[in-house]
């Protein structure tokens, strides 16, 4: 009985000691990762080689590189997967839309504004279209390609290997720029490449599953996943390669979001850490892509955000309303935020190209944005100038030409009605740090109140989420914003603003936006420059949402344009320099689009099923009392 | 019977002094020389709210007892690089997200503790 005993106790450990001394199991994986990384790194060589013995004079030279190039990008298509995610900024020198680009990925708010130059391949491509091609700019831009990508064989990429965590984020990654820009030619300049690059995505991460699975089989990529998966395959390989037929709508509603979700499930199911600034912004518990909860954006709850208890929220929104509509917030006492912010309006005002200053004569140079929405932006303002929706509402208050007060006199105003005093006191137990009543109380209630009103979603929302039924036209022009118009490669899904995954910064374009419709001249608003001031920030400004567009006129930065057919026509000429404007940084491709008047129909039916179901609220009917007189005749919302 | 209530109530007497006493118990701080006494006293305020800040989100799993005393830890200048801790183990994923501390918040943070003092060399 002993012995017996004793031969299971050693075959036991000899088990467990054979078990531990196996290979652990990331041994396929990490291959098939090293693999496909010296595929790339061979291929770069042989674009480079090709490079110097090609003569790039003729046509045919010309055409042999751009064939290698290709090669090249498809082998970097097998690689986008992990690239993306594992370093961001580097793979930017491999792959990027614009040749030079400033703070594409602002991980930290508070670091100065960075530039990134480079673009490797997309450049590369881009720059043999060109009249003088110089050989030494193009074998420098591969070297560039190639030396960044020596980045991705350092330890501090590969350490990631050894668990699974990486590759469920990885693929988070991935699914949301499936949706957002692999399909829409954001990063390829061969519009006839973007679905063939697509299928050989596709493809090579089905490989990578099956590695992956095999190296890690308890924590799988799941069989239902897989098996939509392929089905997203087949939809790819089956629909027309050309991406303007292709049905964009379709492909992320019925493979990509599902996917999203079941990959999201994973997430939890495996309690996947991140150890990547990449996934701060991203939200763990949203289970769809065109949810509003995808990404964290702004802090909307201020300094009241460890505040949970519905009820006081409830309380703080409502003298976030009072305010709101108080022209105490302005040093005459007339200009309330509901002034340019007209709730009625959707948080915009509709009737001016800009609002008037506080003199109540001349306008402000920029139109008033919506409101709406402003919380899933990165930076805020037109130029960015702000990092927060309480900053913002401190610079508006006490800028001469909008509010005309002084954050001290206001809050002293607002204390002197008994209302309010009572509620900011009342609150001062959940901001520790903040032991009297101070603006960024005030700045916060307001932010909350208005940010409630963003939570709201829209026709298109619907069908992406419950498969509810939409205008044909209106997925029509989801496919064509997404191809041909060329809007989703600055407008992106999911809240068609200019930040894209993982939604950690704003994106700055320049159109060339006229000053006048007659196109005569240029706006003179230096936009971005002023806040970073750099030869490719002249004129540039944050891309806005498309959400309730129909709804916002007049558009642009100057409010130029009263329709959304005129904003169409702008874009389909090719902004202000297909206008015939000298704009010499111009990020908008200046030739015309081919809009046909069907079309340009059907991309304003698309834009009209972002109209958000919101509930608005009447304005309340009267504003806190003072203990001084004089402020106890203002109207509620001021008089503007 | 009545002298176990006395000591009881002596007894909680002293503990809560002692709470109070710890509730009291200040910070102090050390800026660097060249620094102006009016851009300390700004900073000085700052760390004022970085320590209730501290109090309020990282001292449940940082802070030490050594002979019944809180001791806020030292932290290097490389532990403290903005965002990054953020994400720097799994502890923090969970309690830091911009939504549980914002960015302004975590800047006020690192700020008490580059300036806070450091801790005798004896409670390390």
């Amino acid at each position: 009985m002993r012995k017996r005993l004793l031969i299971s106790i050693i075959i036991f450990a000899v088990a467990v000691i054979s078990f531990s001394f196996r290979d652990n199991g990331s041994g396929i994986y990490t291959g098939y990762y090293n693999e496909k990384l010296d595929a790339f790194s061979r291929q770069q060589e042989a674009l480079l080689s090709c490079i110097r013995t090609t003569d790039i004079s003729t046509s045919a030279g010309s055409e042999k590189i751009k064939q290698q190039i290709q090669l090249t990008r498809n082998r970097l298509k097998s690689m986008d997967f992990w690239f993306r995610y594992l370093e961001p900024t580097v793979y930017k020198k491999i792959n990027g839309p614009l040749p030079v680009e400033w703070e594409t990925e602002v991980f930290e708010k508070f670091e100065k504004p960075y530039k990134r130059e480079g673009a490797g391949l997309t450049l590369a491509a881009l720059y043999l279209d060109e009249e003088h091609v110089n050989k030494d700019t193009l074998v420098s831009l591969i070297k560039q390609s190639i030396t960044a990508t020596a980045t991705y064989r350092a330890d501090s990429i590969t350490k990631n290997f050894g668990t699974y965590h990486h590759f469920f984020l990885c693929n988070r990654l991935f699914l949301l720029n499936l949706a957002a820009i692999y399909t829409t030619g954001f990063e390829c300049p061969d519009t006839a490449q973007i679905i063939p690059e697509l299928r050989i995505m596709l493809s090579d991460a089905n490989n990578m599953y099956a590695a992956f699975n095999e190296s890690f089989p308890a924590t799988p990529v799941t069989e239902n996943y897989l098996a939509l998966f392929r089905k997203a395959i087949y939809f790819s390989n089956t629909q027309p390669a050309n991406y303007t037929v292709f049905d964009h709508f379709t492909f992320i509603r019925d493979y990509v979001n599902p996917l999203f979700a079941l990959n999201q499930q994973m997430i939890k199911d495996y309690r996947v850490v991140s150890h990547s600034l990449v996934d701060y912004s991203l939200n763990k518990q949203a289970t769809s892509i065109f949810k509003k909860n995808i990404y964290n954006g702004q802090n909307a709850k201020g300094i009241f955000l460890r505040v949970d208890d519905t009820a006081v929220l409830a309380d703080i929104e409502k003298i976030g309303k009072l305010l709101f509509y108080d022209p105490i917030l302005s040093g005459n006492n007339l200009r309330s935020c509901a002034s340019c912010h007209k709730p009625t309006q959707y948080f915009t005002d509709t009737a001016f190209a800009a609002s008037l200053q506080y003199n109540n004569k001349d306008l402000l140079p920029r139109n008033s944005p919506s409101l709406l929405n402003a919380q899933y932006n990165h930076l805020i303002m037109l130029d960015g100038k702000h990092i927060s929706l309480q900053n913002q509402i401190k610079a508006v208050v006490s800028n001469p030409v909008e509010m005309g007060g002084e954050e001290k006199a206001i809050l002293q105003k607002i204390m002197s009605c008994n209302q309010y005093s009572k509620a900011f006191k009342k609150l001062l137990k959940y901001t520790p740090q903040e032991p009297e009543v101070c603006f960024e109380h005030i700045a916060s209630a307001l932010t909350m109140y208005y940010a409630k009103f963003s939570k709201y979603y829209s026709p298109f929302d619907d069908a992406m989420n419950d498969q509810a039924n939409i205008d044909i036209a209106a997925k029509q022009g989801f496919n064509l914003f997404m191809s041909k118009a060329q809007c989703a490669t600055c407008h992106f899904v999911p809240q068609f603003n200019g930040v894209k995954p993982p939604f950690i910064s704003s994106e700055f374009e320049v159109l060339g936006v006229p000053a006048h419709k007659d196109y005569k001249q240029l706006s003179a608003d230096k936009g971005r420059y002023e806040v970073n001031p750099a030869g490719e920030t002249m004129n540039a400004f944050r891309t806005g949402s498309v959400r309730n567009a129909a709804h916002t006129m007049p558009y642009m930065h100057n409010g130029v344009f009263n329709t959304m057919a005129e904003v169409i026509d702008f874009y389909d000429a090719g902004g202000g320099a297909g206008h015939g404007l000298k704009v010499n940084n111009q990020t908008l491709p200046s030739d015309s689009l081919h809009l046909s008047a069907t079309e340009k129909t059907q991309l304003v039916q698309f834009i009209g099923s972002l109209n958000e179901n919101i509930t608005f609220e009447n304005p309340p009917a009267k504003l806190p009392v003072s203990k001084i007189k004089a402020l106890n005749n203002r109207k509620v919302g001021g008089t503007y | 019977m009545k002298r176990a209530i006395a000591v009881t109530i002596i007894l909680s007497g002293i503990l809560g002094l002692q709470c109070f006493a710890q509730k009291k118990q200040k910070v102090t701080y050390e800026f660097p020389e060249q620094m102006s006494p009016a851009v300390q006293a700004e900073f000085a305020k700052l760390c004022d709210k970085g320590k209730i800040l501290y109090d309020l989100n990282c001292a449940q799993c940082h802070n030490t007892k050594i002979k019944g005393k809180e001791v806020i830890p030292d932290f290097t200048q490389e532990k403290l690089i903005g965002y990054e801790l953020r994400v720097s183990n799994q502890q923090h994923e969970a309690d830091m997200p911009d939504t549980k501390v914002t960015a302004e918040e975590l800047g006020l943070i690192t700020t008490f503790l580059t300036y806070k003092k450091k801790n005798e060399p004896s409670v390390k």
